[in-house]
């Protein structure tokens, strides 16, 4: 590669930043609307002039600094708020515009197009969640470009896109190594002969953590994750007609915990882990079938997917000390340890005292379940003139199943000199039921152009027949079948002002379905969004402002252990709150300055202002909320999120910084519930990324995350305080063909 | 171009018109018989035609004539139990003064102990009865009377030092602020009853002098303790009693539940929460005082017979204590003179479990009464009788657990749902 090829991708990498990135231009053989089906925002360097807020982080942006923590990519999009959990992103807790982070359940998760949740109907927590070092491009959709993608639209969508079948033989490998024990395998081959390709892609990443477990054990993770795809070419001077198969892969076997630390302790060693955490691990399989059919012209094009993605987990964890005369729970010990009623346990929980109580034994929960989810999806675009108006009609549907499948186990533990030891007792069964749901879903789009107006009316329409049945022995009546339809409208319009900028509004209706165990009385998650904003694009910088309000009829949360929430006999049992509504603005700018012939500045700015509150009173049960008044704020919703990155890139190589600023959260919105009150600390992190050209030997890179060592506070969810990762350092090797 | 515009305003319309109308959203649902989880939706037990039980009924004995009694008795006792500590506290100073004889101070003592003892009866009967104000706040007043097992005698001799300094951590001293195991009846109990003068703290934070302090500072200093931790034991239970009884009361709500406007829509949900209470029975009486000790369950004498952890360890009340649980249940069982679950359970057509119910109640109450030691001696001495009570009371509440649940279509507390046995 000469050096003006290094020079074009230096200035790629500060052009293509979050838009317009076609990684795929240079390899790929198949036809330009097949991939952009697959990969939904366009790939041109023109003004964008669909209505909505929509991010593309392409292959480019994406290898800048190489994250392997979806997290730490998705910072830097505009109103997307985050509670961080394990450090790694191992299970993210991702929302848009104030919806509930809490296991990205409010989002709508998508891998090529398709829904990549384990059962995003019947139980819409992203226990998995794709590999991100195996994508090439996210897409991030927010406002009515959301609404063709259900079910939940009161947020917003995020697709990940995969590698596609390059045109000739191609094929590359990354390994990285690092600090605690990180490792990296990253390989791709792909090639087109004649109307024949194929691709396999396979990634392992693994790591022994960065916390340090009481009287030694493991904390790290494994991963994998292997992809293959073959696609054959039957277009024809007709038509373009492509049919692709796409198999994956994937499992983990991770030592992770919902036990935190008091903070106390916290401010001792942010990174340590007690010791009745060890047994703790969570280990998933995950299968994934998948056949596409393209076939378009200038005209139309129709694509259809088959589906069938299949999880299976096994979650084994502290649960909390068994029920007896005396009943606490994790939280409640962490954030009060030293009184008279929780020292006890305190020193049971670090292995300081024998359980010496029935009520002291230590409970591990196994919350193993299937998921399938499994269906066809096809939608239509249709370029036509009506009534003197260019027309771009989008139609789809979506014939969809998913299941989850229950089979809860406890087991009881003592600590014995300092050992988590089991008490020899049964096993016994926990929540043991099925959840099932049978969707049918159509949308429709119409953009309208006229003049400088495009005008996009859009309908979704989702019917949800739902099932569910308690499984365990004599429990064969307790089972509900319930059916929810909804038409969710939406209405959006981009006005072009000049050929580099224009303005754009949108209102469309928000929607969370209930999962099929809950009675009719819980009711949907409903709001109106709208928004406003301005673009602006030009050859060297691109501006993006968009304010948006939500006004949300009915908020929904569910109960989970990972909320820290007692359950009891109700877990995933869900809250509704009443009225809240959520104001925010969000603004993305990039520049790139030209220091030189040889020198670039990229310089990325995204600041996000959201401000969520309860516009009702209540009090409920949920370990969130508590009692709350109306002004009281969501928790988990930083008011302000600063992202700065600035590279520089010279010919054969480049330096990246990216600082991210989040305000402190919320862990409480209302009074009289354990974290009332309590915040997690405001957080700046700052990642390096740097990379050298070895001309034809490939490249190296080395990162550094975390460069200040900075670590808060940045949840005491599930249970107590839990740190940012700490600074860790790794040095890779790329090469490609 | 007009049909341009004229489409388009349309199709706009269509679109406002459907956010404005909340866009037709509709849900509809079928179940199982069992489906959900409120006492609302669960149908009665069919009744017994030819009986005359009612719910009603049921609820306004158990309320009127078995559970405020207990409560009102508990503020009385309560009271007494204050001028018999103080007239101990006035012996111990007077004796320093050399104006009282030991067998003097040993008179007073006694009538205190004694005056603990009757409070702690009534208590342990009240322990059973835990509804309403007792398990609101996560039992706060329940603990605050008496916080067993949760207790800490170490923290209890800290108190007697700041009580003493009328200081803690820079604030004028206020037991009603401090957290229930360092108050309450298992504080008196431990500071009327415990020979040992010296704290009793094993940590590295220790009162500072205690140790070097003369018996009769020591003693007068505990006394008085106990004497402020006796008027707080009454201050709640005249709370409890504020709360349970008038118009307004707890006691008016339950038997109020099933009418319009009630918090209660059957009758069935509140004889649930009375229900909930019986299972004291099983997780403090029968696991907590017996089979704890009895190593049955986990101890810290390493899951054999230990008599360090008896429920009254200094006031060797134990036995007592569990008697006065068993004759609670019962009266809640069979309602006195009055209506109670057995008459419930034979208008559901379940004579046989209100039979064995009651009899097997009597059995264990009958074998508890056959103690002549405390319960630690017993468990050194006669450790089959100890075992042989804990028998007793399992054969209740495996009944409880079962047979009369499912019988009278309640549910199980959830601290009880799910264990070992």
């Amino acid at each position: 590669m000469n050096t003006n090829a290094h020079k074009y991708i230096a200035v790629v990498f500060a052009f293509t930043l979050h838009t317009n990135v076609n990684a795929n231009d240079s390899t790929s053989d198949t036809p330009a609307e097949y991939t952009e089906r697959v990969q939904i925002i366009g790939h041109n360097d023109k003004l964008r002039t669909e209505a909505g807020a929509a991010t593309l982080i392409g292959e480019v942006e994406l290898q800048k600094f190489k994250f392997d923590d979806i997290n730490r990519v998705l910072y830097s999009v505009p109103g997307v708020n985050i509670r961080e959990e394990d450090g790694y992103g191992l299970r993210p807790n991702i929302g848009f515009r104030g919806a509930t982070p809490e296991r990205s359940k409010k989002i709508t998760i998508m891998e090529d197009g398709v829904l990549i949740g384990p059962a995003p109907y019947s139980a819409p927590a992203a226990y998995y969640f794709p590999m991100v070092s195996k994508m090439t491009a996210l897409e991030v959709f927010k406002g009515p470009s959301a609404i063709k993608y259900g079910p939940n639209t009161v947020a917003g969508a995020l697709n990940m896109t995969t590698r596609q079948i390059p045109k000739d033989k191609e094929g590359a490998i990354d390994l990285a190594f690092g600090a605690d024990g990180y490792a990296k395998t990253k390989a791709y081959f792909g090639t087109t002969n004649g109307n024949f390709g194929y691709l396999i892609d396979a990634v392992h990443i693994e790591a022994d953590g960065f916390k340090t477990l009481d009287g030694g054990g493991d904390t790290g993770f494994d991963k994998n994750d292997i992809m293959t795809k073959f696609q054959y070419n039957l277009s024809n001077s007709q038509y373009s007609q492509i049919v692709e198969m796409k198999l994956a892969y994937a499992n983990e076997k991770s030592h992770e915990t919902y036990l935190g630390l008091t903070d106390t302790d916290f401010k001792q060693n942010a990174n340590r882990r007690y010791v009745v955490s060890q047994k703790d691990l969570m280990d998933w399989e995950h299968q994934q079938v998948q056949f596409t059919h393209f076939i378009g012209n200038d005209n139309f094009d129709i694509t259809t997917r088959l589906y069938r993605n299949d999880f299976e987990r096994s979650w084994d964890k502290i649960k909390g000390f068994k029920a007896g005369a005396v009943v606490t729970d994790l939280q409640n010990i962490l954030t009060n340890p030293e009184t008279d009623a929780n020292a006890p346990f305190y020193q049971v929980l670090t292995g300081q005292r024998d359980t010496e109580r029935e009520y002291e034994k230590i409970i591990l929960g196994d919350n193993q379940r299937e998921y399938y989810s499994q269906g066809i999806q096809s939608e239509l675009y249709l370029y036509q003139e009506v009534f003197d108006a260019k027309h771009a009609f989008n139609i789809g549907f979506r014939v969809h199943q998913d299941q989850i499948e229950r089979r809860h186990t406890t087991d009881a533990y003592t600590i014995t000199s300092g050992k988590l030891v089991s008490d020899g007792s049964a096993t016994l069964a926990g929540d043991t039921n099925t959840e099932k749901t049978t969707a049918i879903s159509v949308f429709f789009k119409d953009t309208m152009t006229l003049g400088a107006l495009d005008l996009t009316l859009g309908l979704r329409g989702e019917f949800i027949k739902a099932d569910y049945q308690n499984d365990a022995p004599s429990k064969e009546g307790e089972w509900q079948k319930k059916s929810t339809d909804i038409w969710l409208p939406s209405l959006s319009g981009f006005y072009t002002l000049s050929e580099y900028s224009g303005v754009f509004f949108g209102v469309h209706e928000g929607f969370v379905p209930t999962s099929p165990k809950e009675p009719t009385s819980v009711k949907i998650e409903n709001s109106i969004n709208y928004e406003l904003g301005a673009r602006y694009h030009d050859e060297s910088s691109q501006l993006e402002a968009v304010i948006f309000y939500n006004d949300i009829e009915n908020l929904k949360e569910s109960c989970s252990f990972s909320t820290a929430s007692l359950c009891q006999d109700n877990t995933d049992g869900e809250f509704n709150s009443g009225e809240a509504s959520v104001i925010g603005l969000e603004l993305s700018a990039k520049h790139t300055y030209e220091l030189s012939a040889d020198y670039d500045l990229p310089i990325l700015l995204s600041y996000t202002y959201t401000k969520g509150e309860f516009d009702s009173a209540f009090s409920s049960d949920f370990s969130m909320w508590g009692d709350v008044n109306v002004g009281d704020t969501l928790p988990y919703l930083p008011e302000n999120q600063l992202t700065l990155d600035i590279g520089l890139a010279a010919n054969n190589w480049q330096v990246n910084l990216i600082t991210r600023y989040i305000d402190e959260m919320k862990e409480a919105s209302g009074e009289n519930v354990l974290l009332s009150g309590v915040t997690t600390q405001a957080l700046t992190i700052v990642d390096l990324a740097a990379s050298y050209e070895l001309g034809d030997m490939g490249n190296i890179y080395f990162k550094l995350d975390n460069l200040l060592d900075d670590q808060e506070i940045v949840s005491r969810r599930p249970y107590g305080a839990r740190p940012s990762k700490p600074r860790t350092a790794s040095i890779g090797y790329q090469y490609s063909f | 171009m007009s049909v341009n515009i004229n489409h388009t305003a349309l199709s706009i319309a269509i679109v406002a018109g459907l956010l404005v109308s909340a866009c037709g959203e509709s849900t509809s649902s079928s179940s199982g018989e069992s489906f959900g989880t409120s006492l609302a939706t669960t149908p009665n037990p069919a009744p017994n035609p030819s009986s005359n039980f009612n719910q009603q009924a049921l609820l306004e004995n158990i309320t009127d004539n078995i559970i405020t009694p207990v409560f009102e008795q508990f503020a009385t006792v309560s009271a007494t139990q204050i001028p018999e500590i103080a007239a101990y506290c006035k012996m111990e100073k007077d004796i320093v003064l050399g104006n009282a004889t030991t067998e003097q101070v040993n008179a007073t003592r006694d009538n205190a102990r004694t005056a603990w003892r009757n409070t702690m009866n009534v208590w342990q009967q009240a322990e059973v009865m835990k509804v309403g104000p007792l398990t609101d706040n996560e039992g706060l007043l329940r603990d605050k009377i008496y916080s067993w097992p949760v207790v800490n005698s170490c923290s209890v001799d800290f108190e007697v030092v700041n009580f003493k300094a009328g200081v803690v951590n820079g604030q004028p001293f206020n037991i009603a602020q401090r957290t229930p195991s360092r108050r309450g009846l298992a504080a008196i109990e431990y500071l009327l009853f415990n020979e040992q003068l010296n704290h009793s703290c094993m940590t590295s934070t220790q009162p500072e002098n205690w140790d070097n302090q003369t018996d009769g500072y020591r003693k007068i200093a505990r006394c008085e303790f106990a004497l402020e931790a006796a008027r707080d034991v009454n201050n709640s239970a005249k709370e409890l009693i504020t709360a349970w009884s008038g118009n307004n009361g707890y006691a008016s709500t339950l038997k109020a539940a099933g009418s319009i406007g009630s918090q209660f829509s059957t009758e069935l949900e509140a004889i649930n929460l009375i229900s909930d209470g019986l299972f004291y029975l099983d997780t403090f009486t029968k696991d907590g005082k017996l089979a704890t000790p009895l190593g049955l369950q986990a101890n810290s004498c390493g899951s054999q017979a230990c008599p360090d952890v008896v429920e009254s360890v200094y006031a060797h009340h134990s036995v007592t204590n569990i008697e006065n649980n068993l004759l609670a249940f019962q009266k809640l069982l069979t309602g006195k003179t009055g209506t109670g679950f057995t008459h419930y359970l034979i208008d559901v057509g379940d004579p046989d479990t209100a039979d064995s119910m009651s009899t097997d109640v009597q059995l264990a109450i009958d074998g508890v009464q056959s103690y002549q030691n405390s319960l630690a001696d017993a468990l050194v001495n006669n450790e089959a009788q100890v075992t042989q009570t804990h028998a007793d009371v399992k054969q209740v509440t495996d009944r409880l657990k079962i047979d009369f649940i499912t019988s009278l279509s309640l549910k199980l507390p959830a601290t009880s749902a799910g264990d070992n046995d």
